[in-house]
């Protein structure tokens, strides 16, 4: 014979035997929280799956993105020659042809013929070749020169006497030095110009 | 003594008095303390609520109880005199146990004359077979509820002593034959049939009763039940208890009888009050 759960303590509620009702209702509520959880697990594994499938696609497009961008251009290295040939072309540039040509116009005699002149940035000189009668002028001349701005002095690098010319002048070569002051910047013609 | 092990206290209650027991916390009856009992002088009619109105000085105020010590639990076991026992038949096709209450509660209304609204219903709750009901008045429920909360008890059951030995010998109850019960002058007699409860007497028994009385007793019982074919075909007896007077014969009326004394170590010469024979019973498990 069975025992008899005849007591007149209520027990707790926890040790209450439960109903054939309420337990299928449990039962059932357990199936459907069993199903809830089943179609929550499915759900998550769609969503890890749909993750997945765009992180490859992203992947994807970044690896052809990369293809299609042009690799970017090597970084600019100049030579030292190059840097040398450059500074000397932003020195030429850099050369004061108005003060130059200003300076050359106010020491101008009628018995000076200039026939080149030739700058030289890195030495701060200017070169050029002349013609005169005879040694007084030519020395006159120089002494005209060097005493006008943009020009610190000049003197003669060479003189010969053109003995092919009839009149037999004295060409020279010369060298002004330009004032220490530094000229401001003015955009000039090339160097090698010539000047009559 | 480990604080998750709760100290013992067994009640038992019948319509002469209660006695309180102390228990150890190990199994058994022997180390049991007597912590206070009470002694009514009432009519039987008037015995639960004179025993409601006494429990209050069965036990003295408690003392403040200190950090850590062991919960103590109360167990308290009815004297089958005090509670209304019955068999209840529920109608075809009931279900739910608002039904079966109900119809618990007109069967208690029919067998004894009066509402069920002061009484306190616990029964084996079955759709499908007859099942014992039992009814003990409310007021002595709140005052053993009363009891507990003042000493700070936990109220761990409160049963007649029917299903206390019933559910002590539920394996050796016969499934058809008679399990008699008894504790001081009370002698409870169920009758099983096929597995399945038939008939429940509660007695009084105005003194010990001998074995040809009990045999009387018996064959009386045994009249007021319609039995199928052979009456006698086999039917067996358990006689359980704490009372002096089950006899520990073989054979009762014919019958092939068994006694189980009740608590099994409770077995002295000098027998014990009711109440205490009752309280002991709480200590079975």
């Amino acid at each position: 014979m069975k025992r008899l759960p005849i007591d007149f303590v209520q027990p707790p509620l926890w040790r209450l035997p439960a109903s054939g009702r309420a337990r299928r209702l449990l039962a059932g509520i357990a199936v459907l929280v069993g199903l809830g959880v089943l179609v929550l697990v499915w759900y998550w594994r769609q969503l890890e799956q749909q993750i997945d499938q765009v992180r490859q696609e992203i992947a994807v497009a970044r690896q052809e993105v990369q293809r299609r961008t042009p690799p970017p251009p090597p970084p600019l290295l100049l030579t030292d020659a190059q840097v040398l040939a450059t500074n000397h072309a932003i020195a030429q540039l850099n050369t004061p042809w108005p003060a130059l040509l200003d300076g050359f116009e106010r020491v101008a005699t009628p018995d000076i013929a200039l026939l080149q002149i030739e700058p030289d940035p890195r030495r701060r000189v200017v070169k050029g070749v002349g013609e005169a009668k005879n040694h007084q002028q030519m020395l006159l001349y120089l002494a005209a020169l060097g005493a006008v701005e943009p020009f610190a002095g000049a003197m003669v690098s060479k003189q010969e006497v053109n003995e092919k010319d009839p009149n037999r002048p004295l060409r020279f070569l010369f060298e002004a030095a330009l004032a220490e002051p530094s000229l401001p910047a003015v955009p000039g013609s090339a160097a090698g110009a010539e000047a009559r | 003594m480990s604080r998750f092990q709760p100290e013992r206290r067994l009640l038992g209650c019948t319509g002469e008095g209660a006695v309180l027991l102390a228990l150890p916390t190990t199994t058994g009856t022997s180390g049991r303390e007597r912590l206070g009992a009470v002694r009514i002088e009432a009519p039987a009619q008037a015995s639960a609520a004179a025993l409601a109105d006494a429990l209050p000085t069965l036990a003295p105020a408690p003392a403040p109880r200190a950090a850590g010590a062991p919960a103590v639990s109360l167990a308290v076991t009815l004297a089958d005199a005090l509670v209304r026992s019955f068999i209840v038949t529920p109608p075809i096709g009931a279900h739910g146990l608002r039904e079966l209450r109900a119809c618990a509660a007109a069967r208690f209304t029919t067998l004894y004359g009066e509402s069920a609204e002061a009484w306190l219903l616990a029964a084996d709750w079955q759709a499908a077979a007859p099942f014992i009901a039992c009814a003990m008045p409310r007021a002595l429920h709140r005052a053993i509820e009363e009891l507990a909360a003042r000493q700070r008890w936990r109220l761990a059951s409160l049963r007649p002593a029917l299903v206390r030995v019933w559910n002590h010998l539920s394996a050796s109850i016969p499934r058809d034959g008679w399990l008699l019960v008894g504790f001081g002058q009370t002698l409870s007699l169920l009758h099983t049939r096929h597995g399945q409860v038939a008939g429940l007497r509660n007695l009084h028994l105005s003194d010990a009763p001998t074995l040809p009385e009990l045999e009387i007793l018996l064959d009386q019982e045994r009249l007021r039940i319609p039995v199928e074919g052979d009456p006698r075909a086999r039917q067996s007896l358990l006689w359980a208890g704490a009372a002096a007077w089950l006899p520990a014969t073989g054979t009762v009326g014919g019958l092939a009888s068994r006694l189980v004394r009740l608590p099994a170590a409770e077995i002295t010469n000098a027998e014990l009050p009711e109440a205490e024979q009752l309280a002991l019973a709480g200590s079975e498990p």
